[in-house]
């Protein structure tokens, strides 16, 4: 899976957010502001990558036990398939 | 003048990409003509201009994007333009008067939809637009507008300025607007100022007056406050003798003019609260967080603020954002202000418009701005009057 394309995540006053353009304004029109572990596993979806590797990486970057790490980004992932951001590689 | 520790970050941009229009409105701010853009001696910035800017304005870290005129798609590379920016990653507002939405405005438009799009209008009627803006034909172009943008996923305000000639449409036009649909808003300007930075526009003599102005604020509140206010007491009497209004707590509190005074310091205000200082320029974001680019190419507080600026199509944007401060000349309150407690519709950059100075004293601001907060006051005591018979016609009764 991956973010659809016309998602821009950009650093503002050292704040992550992400802008929508294009038509997924339509879908979603606003910001998505990030955290930092969130904007982490943003920046991987930003390529195709499966859920397995996003839990692996997010755990090792974060220094927490796997378990944490996946119900994490299945919560991460879900908000995402649910605003209708991500897409099936 | 001291400006070390504060931090200033663009975060709020508006292109006005031509003050030409395509319309003649009597009271435009903005508007010059060919003719004028000779005698101010500048020149409209090209597409690539305005393109590599907004990739500065984009790294420099602004988010929200406005683009603006006179009317944006009377340039021929409106659609060049448009496409570069919006794709940029931007929360991007549109200002049109939506009499040129051709097809080809419509196609960029339906790829990369703006997050909002601000529709200026001018009356309810092709009599009233011939008035206003001197054109009859553009009032039927602006509804086919209207209907064409309304099929983008982008949130719509439709907007107006009153004067003499279209006050009287208002109820129509408020009723229009409602009708495209309840997600649409409907925003209307009711204090005009004189033109700026060169703008054409004679605003004296078609401006309501300020009693005029007054007058139309006194029925909008008895229509939108005073009657839902005194329904909703009548049918919620069990809240009269909890919430008593009081004077002090609705006059909002005026917004001192600090000017870059040190750092973010925690300072006392009149009622012994401590509060962080907001650190301004002119009392709001203006040069703080927001700025504006000229179709001539400066940069400027607001849009409105024309009284001093930095270049940043020649030394870039970040410098020129950098400098602007540096430009700025402060002026004291007008004598005439010490000591006022109103809630003034005036700031610096009205001021200018009205007086040529940011310091000088706005007659018709003043005159409209006293008017409205007498008015307010009365309405407040008819709100607390009104509570009181309801009160005690409640406490008779039990
Ligand atoms: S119009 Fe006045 S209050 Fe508004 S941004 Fe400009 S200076 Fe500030
Ligand atoms: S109401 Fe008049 S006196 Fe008071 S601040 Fe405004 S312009 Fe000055």
């Amino acid at each position: 899976m991956r973010i659809k394309s016309g998602y821009i995540l950009r650093k503002i006053a050292g704040s992550d957010m992400v802008v929508p353009v294009g038509s997924n304004i339509a879908d979603f029109n606003g910001i998505i502001s990030l955290n930092e572990s969130a904007a982490f596993l943003w920046r991987h979806l930003t390529e195709g990558v499966e859920l397995p590797h996003l839990v692996t990486v997010l755990a090792e970057e974060y220094n927490i036990s796997k378990e944490q790490a996946q119900v994490d980004t299945e919560n991460f992932i879900e908000g995402l398939q649910q605003a209708n951001i991500l897409m099936e590689v | 003048m001291e400006t070390k520790n504060v931090k200033r970050v663009p975060l709020n941009g508006t292109l006005e990409l031509t003050a030409r229009c395509n319309l003649r409105c009597k009271m435009c701010l903005i508007r010059v003509d060919e003719k004028r853009m000779t005698e101010l001696g500048g020149r409209e910035r090209t597409t690539k201009e305005w393109i590599q800017l907004a990739r500065e304005m984009f790294d420099a870290g602004t988010i929200g994007l406005l683009l603006t005129g006179g009317e944006p798609m009377l340039r021929g590379d409106f659609c060049q333009i448009y496409k570069a920016v919006a794709q940029m990653g931007f929360l991007l507002t549109l200002y049109t008067n939506a009499t040129l939405v051709t097809p080809e405005v419509m196609e960029v438009l339906k790829a990369y939809p703006p997050h909002s799009i601000g529709i200026t209008t001018y009356g309810a009627s092709p009599e009233t637009y011939e008035k206003v803006t001197g054109s009859a034909s553009a009032y039927n172009k602006m509804i086919e507008g209207v209907r064409r943008l309304r099929q983008l996923p982008s949130k719509l305000t439709i907007r107006t300025t009153l004067i003499k000639d279209n006050a009287n449409d208002l109820r129509k036009m408020s009723e229009w607007a409602f009708s495209i649909g309840r997600d649409v808003d409907f925003n209307v300007s009711r204090i005009v100022t004189k033109a700026v930075r060169g703008g054409i526009a004679e605003v004296e003599s078609c401006r309501l007056t300020a009693e005029e102005n007054v007058a139309m604020l006194r029925e909008r509140s008895k229509e939108f406050i005073m009657e839902p206010f005194s329904r909703f007491i009548k049918e919620h009497p069990e809240v009269i003798k909890k919430e008593k209004i009081k004077k002090e707590k609705i006059k909002k509190e005026k917004i001192p003019t600090t000017i870059f005074k040190n750092a973010d310091n925690d300072i006392t205000n009149p009622k012994g609260q401590t509060v962080k200082e907001k650190l301004t320029l002119y009392g709001c974001e203006a040069g703080m967080s927001a700025y504006t680019i000229t179709w001539d190419g400066k940069l400027i507080g607001c849009q409105m603020l024309g009284n001093c600026w930095t270049y940043p199509f020649e030394t870039g944007f970040m410098q020129a954002w950098k400098d602007y401060p540096k430009q700025v000349n402060l002026q004291p309150m007008p004598e005439q202000c010490k000591g006022c407690e109103i809630t003034c519709s005036a700031c610096p950059a009205t001021r200018q418009a009205e007086t040529g100075s940011i310091g000088g004293f706005p007659e018709y601001l003043c005159q409209e701005s006293k008017l409205a907060h007498a008015m307010e006051m009365k309405m407040i005591a008819e709100m607390q009057q009104f509570i009181e018979e309801k009160g005690r016609l409640e406490y008779e009764t039990i």
